[in-house]
């Protein structure tokens, strides 16, 4: 039918020639992000043992979407994880979407790519995939045969003091979060991949966010104005005893769990605040980072620290108090959240503030008690309100071209 | 609010089948290195013969569509406003599963099915749905139609449909016009009967949907011969996802008709949604399965 075009795009090869401008002109740019080392060119590998999009280093843009399958066919459920993970194979590596890609295809075919990303760089990429609870079990009922495999680590995040969730904001069956450095690769994977669930699964819920680097590769910053990820977990050792799952279900070793919250803030109230209180709330110094106990930015806050005027200098209730792995066993969580803004309400305020994304290997104990413990006691609570929650397991990475997204679960 | 009403899209189909069939001598220099390879429609006897039926089904249902407006038109102005009312959406089906054609006719579409809310401002109301709303009045603020509007708007329902007749009548057809008419078909039912804002006032939604389904059915068989050589795939898909769609709209079915599009659920809205686009994506690949 249509003749064959070649299988690279030009967005591919102006990708990979951008790629080693960047890396020649700006070599330092890799200390900048978290976590992994930052790879030479704009593409991350989709394969291997870990999802890419955990612990890669984080892009500036996400574009975060939840799915409720409507099928009960689990064949065309597997089907459409398989068409999902080929496609974002293919995405992530700057290729076209079919043979035709956006202008090439039929005339009086719709083409197969949306067009929006020829020529742009592709952006590292990343397309991470995670499965509700409800997929597992829904209503009691065991919906696609997979109960026996539904992890405990999945549990439903506790109500918590405070929440004001959305429903339609919240949860999901599957969950795909795509993240990139131009929000325009982002929007343009996440089409292409809600096309091909069409019949399959619908459209839940998405969200977008950002969060700019540092020209410096200083550590990104929240609409608090605060330094937000330095006590993040880094290393391979970090992430291997925090991160990445390693127990039952067995379909899960090398994933990883997330807990998604909207934590919206009172971004007008909070600008109201004195630096000082601002400061006294979170436990560090705006500026640098530095807890209030003294030191640098990744000096370890001293708790029992106390001022010339003999109170504490990181009080009670301050935020890194409450969130600091001492209190939670050493239990540490990875965050890889963005900022977001959702236009107004009715009353002129800011819908703004951050999606929390925090993975662990176990959300029970790595990332519940703290958010429970932050919820009762934080003053910060006065300036946020959780809008939506949803936890999914992120299964473990493809490891080639045979292989799919929940292979190991659904066979 | 677009300007332009939802209806003006419908003429490219028609429009579009024009300009195709000639593309194969016209080269597009904005992609020199890759432009999209020319579509050409073969020429063989089972596309003629695909055409032939499916115009068949046109003067067939225009003709009914001639009959039952002239029918409702009469009702409507003797102003026994209860047979009107039960005869308005009976003979809307026969214009519903013919839109795309219909409204490759330039003005007669609007001066015929325009909805309030797509009026351009001077704009003159005319046709079913200025009818639709002086047979369902709003409780308040509207004043109905006089004896000699009635007579107006009547007579102009029947003026416009035997041109529609006489202009359906003439027109050549091309393969590419049952398959875009098809997709056009489950557009309408996307954006229009699945939200209830077709049938603004007398609810009948569902009929509408289910007349639409039927001429999208009607070009899909017509070319089914085709698809199930070229694209056997996609033939058992499409087979199978009108049959689900059908089924999904049955459990509304509620005499000769449907409930009225007031009385569905949220719940059920998103489950007609849901099979509509089902059958909508497998179906806008119906055009290049019959291409080469």
């Amino acid at each position: 039918m249509s003749s064959m075009q070649p299988r690279l795009s030009r967005r591919a090869l102006f990708g990979l020639a951008g790629a080693g401008a960047v890396a020649a002109g700006v070599g330092g740019v890799g200390v900048a992000r978290a976590v992994s080392d930052a790879s030479a060119s704009d593409t991350v590998a989709f394969y291997g043992e870990h999802q890419a999009g955990i612990a890669t280093a984080q892009q500036t843009h996400v574009l975060f979407s939840a799915f409720d399958v409507v099928t009960r066919d689990v064949g065309a459920l597997t089907a459409l994880l398989q068409g999902w993970t080929q496609l974002a194979a293919a995405l992530t590596q700057g290729e076209p979407v079919g043979d035709g890609g956006a202008f090439g295809g039929l005339p009086t075919a719709p083409p197969e790519d949306n067009g929006e990303a020829e020529l742009l760089s592709t952006a590292n990429l990343t397309i991470t995939v995670g499965f509700g609870r409800t997929l597992f079990v829904r209503d009691d009922a065991d919906r696609f045969g997979l109960e026996s495999q539904l992890p405990d680590e999945l549990q439903p995040i506790p109500s918590l003091p405070f929440d004001a969730l959305d429903a339609a904001r919240s949860d999901g069956d599957i969950a795909l979060q795509v993240c990139a450095d131009d929000p325009q690769v982002a929007m343009h994977a996440m089409r292409v991949l809600k096309r091909e669930a069409i019949g399959v699964c619908t459209q839940r819920w998405t969200q977008s966010g950002f969060l700019s680097r540092p020209t410096d590769g200083s550590t990104p910053r929240n609409l608090f104005g605060f330094k937000d990820g330095t006590a993040n977990v880094r290393t391979p050792t970090e992430l291997n005893e925090h991160v990445w799952a390693d127990g039952a279900p067995e379909w899960m070793n090398g994933g990883s769990y997330l807990v998604a919250r909207r934590i919206a803030m009172t971004i007008e109230v909070w600008d109201r605040t004195s630096l000082v209180e601002q400061e006294t709330i979170v436990g560090r110094r705006k500026g640098t980072g530095a807890p209030l106990s003294g030191g640098a930015e990744f000096t370890d806050p001293n708790f029992e620290h106390t001022a010339s005027d003999g109170q504490r200098s990181i009080a009670k209730v301050a935020h890194v108090r409450l969130a600091h792995p001492s209190r939670h066993d050493g239990r540490r969580m990875l965050r890889r959240g963005f900022n977001y803004e959702d236009g107004v309400d009715q009353l002129g305020r800011w819908d703004a503030g951050l999606f929390f994304l925090a993975y662990s290997k176990d959300p029970r104990s790595h990332v519940i008690p703290a958010m429970t413990d932050l919820a009762r006691h934080d003053v910060m609570n006065e300036y946020i309100r959780h809008t939506a929650s949803a936890a999914f397991a992120m299964p473990p990475g493809v490891q080639g071209s045979d292989d799919w997204w929940g292979r190991a679960l659904f066979t | 609010m677009p300007r332009r009403t939802r209806r003006t899209r419908l003429i490219i189909p028609l429009l579009a089948a024009l300009t195709l069939t000639g593309l194969g001598a016209c080269s597009d220099d904005s992609t020199s290195t890759d432009a999209a390879p020319a579509a050409t429609i073969p020429d063989s006897p089972e596309l003629d013969a695909a055409v032939a039926q499916y115009e068949r089904y046109v003067n067939q249902q225009v003709r009914q569509l001639v009959e039952h407006t002239d029918e409702f038109a009469r009702l409507y102005r003797s102003g026994d406003d209860q047979a009107a009312r039960a005869a308005y959406a009976p003979a809307r089906v026969y214009w519903e599963r013919i839109e795309p054609v219909a409204a490759a006719f330039g003005e007669l579409d609007p001066r015929l099915d325009l909805r309030e809310a797509g009026l351009e401002e001077g704009q003159e109301w005319t046709g079913w749905h200025r009818i639709e709303k002086d047979l369902w009045p709003p409780a308040s603020g509207y004043a109905a139609a006089t004896a000699k509007e009635r007579d107006y708007l009547a007579a102009l329902l029947v003026a416009d449909t035997a041109e529609l007749q006489t202009l359906a009548g003439r027109v050549t057809l091309t393969p590419l016009d049952l398959s875009d008419g098809a997709k056009s078909l489950l557009d309408e039912i996307a954006n229009g009967k699945v939200t209830g804002e077709e049938e603004t006032w007398s609810h009948t939604d569902l009929w509408d949907f289910q007349a639409n389904l039927d001429g999208a059915e009607a070009a899909y068989e017509a070319l089914r011969p085709v698809i199930e050589a070229s694209d056997p795939t996609l033939a058992s898909t499409l087979d199978e996802r009108f049959a689900a769609t059908h089924d999904a709209l049955e459990q509304h079915r509620k005499g000769e008709g449907f409930v009225s599009y007031e009385q569905l659920t949220p719940a059920q809205v998103d489950e007609l949604a849901i099979v509509v686009e089902s059958l909508s994506e497998p179906l806008s690949h119906l055009s290049a399965s019959i291409s080469s």
